[in-house]
């Protein structure tokens, strides 16, 4: 005969059951569930169990790979697919641009020291899963101050900087900065774990000079969260 | 918007009654409840040769989806 689908749609905080009744008999094909993460107190696992009539969970069903507190997961249950996981090596699981300030950003000294730019003024990355990567590109540009200067403009995650480029100037010149870097995957001495990551761009200039950083049109920054 | 996934269960699964099946979310290292974690809409699909028990009335707030000519 032809499947049927057992429906409840309501919200509930989990678990969510469904017990079989008197002289009930199933036999089970698929299940599938969606997953608000919005308030989760920790990353989690998307899990289906079975449970005995005394309440004994007779085993769990659960994927390779966690989801990070605050996203949320559509999960499907099915037999026959050999690997648990989100998705194949070499994926993207998302992209993120990171939004111009009003306008530019201006400073002057210390030299040396890293200032926050205020850009991106999303400033907040949510990353999904604790085993993946993230590659980070990012350019800026600059119109430095009277004297032949050193800048730098880096990303700073969570407080801690990641990833610092610089570039030699002229007086009254513009300037230009690139920056990549793919970070998280083996070998790496830094953990990135899923959760939420304050970004931060900072700027220097070593002689302390002031300079604007173009960060209303001429910077971009883009990190890609990737499985391997 | 949430992320797809796809995850492996036993197969031949065939329950009576008594038994549940339990949508949840559970810690990675301990396997306790996660709180906080809202579940949806959840969908079980089944052969449709085997529900069988009380007029297909499901317990709760779950429903069979009528069929065609319903």
């Amino acid at each position: 005969m032809a499947d049927v689908a057992i429906v409840n749609p309501a919200t509930a905080t989990a678990p969510k059951d469904y017990r079989l009744q008197l002289n009930q008999l199933l036999a089970i094909k698929a299940v599938k569930a969606s997953f608000d993460g919005t308030g989760a107190a920790a990353s989690y696992l998307p899990c289906l169990q079975l449970l005995a009539p005394d309440g004994t969970v007779m085993w769990d069903a659960v994927p390779a790979l966690t989801t990070a507190a605050g996203a949320s997961v559509d999960a499907t249950w099915f037999p026959h697919i050999g690997l648990s996981s989100i998705v194949v090596g070499g994926a993207t699981i998302q992209s993120y641009w990171g939004n111009a300030t009003a306008a530019d950003f201006t400073w002057t000294g210390p030299g040396g020291t890293n200032v926050s730019s205020g850009f991106p003024v999303n400033n907040t990355f949510t990353k999904l899963i604790d085993s993946s990567g993230l590659l980070i590109i990012f350019e800026g540009d600059f119109t430095a101050g009277a004297a032949s200067d050193n800048l730098t403009l880096g990303l700073w995650l969570n407080g801690a900087n990641r990833i610092n480029v610089a570039t030699g100037t002229v007086g009254n010149a513009f300037a230009s900065v690139q920056g990549a870097s793919l970070r998280g995957i083996t070998g790496d001495p830094v953990s990135f774990p899923a959760g939420a990551y304050t970004l931060d761009m900072r700027v220097s200039s070593f002689l302390g000079q002031t300079t604007t950083f173009r960060c209303s049109t001429s910077a971009t920054l883009t990190i890609q969260e990737l499985t391997f | 918007m949430a992320h797809k996934i796809d995850i492996s269960m036993p197969q031949d699964l065939l329950l009576q009654s008594g038994y549940s099946l339990r949508v949840t979310a559970v810690d990675v290292t301990n396997g306790a409840l996660v709180s906080g974690v809202k579940v949806g809409t959840v969908v079980i699909t089944a052969d449709g040769g085997s529900v069988s028990g009380q007029g297909n009335l499901e317990y709760g707030q779950w429903f069979l989806v009528p069929g065609p000519g319903a």
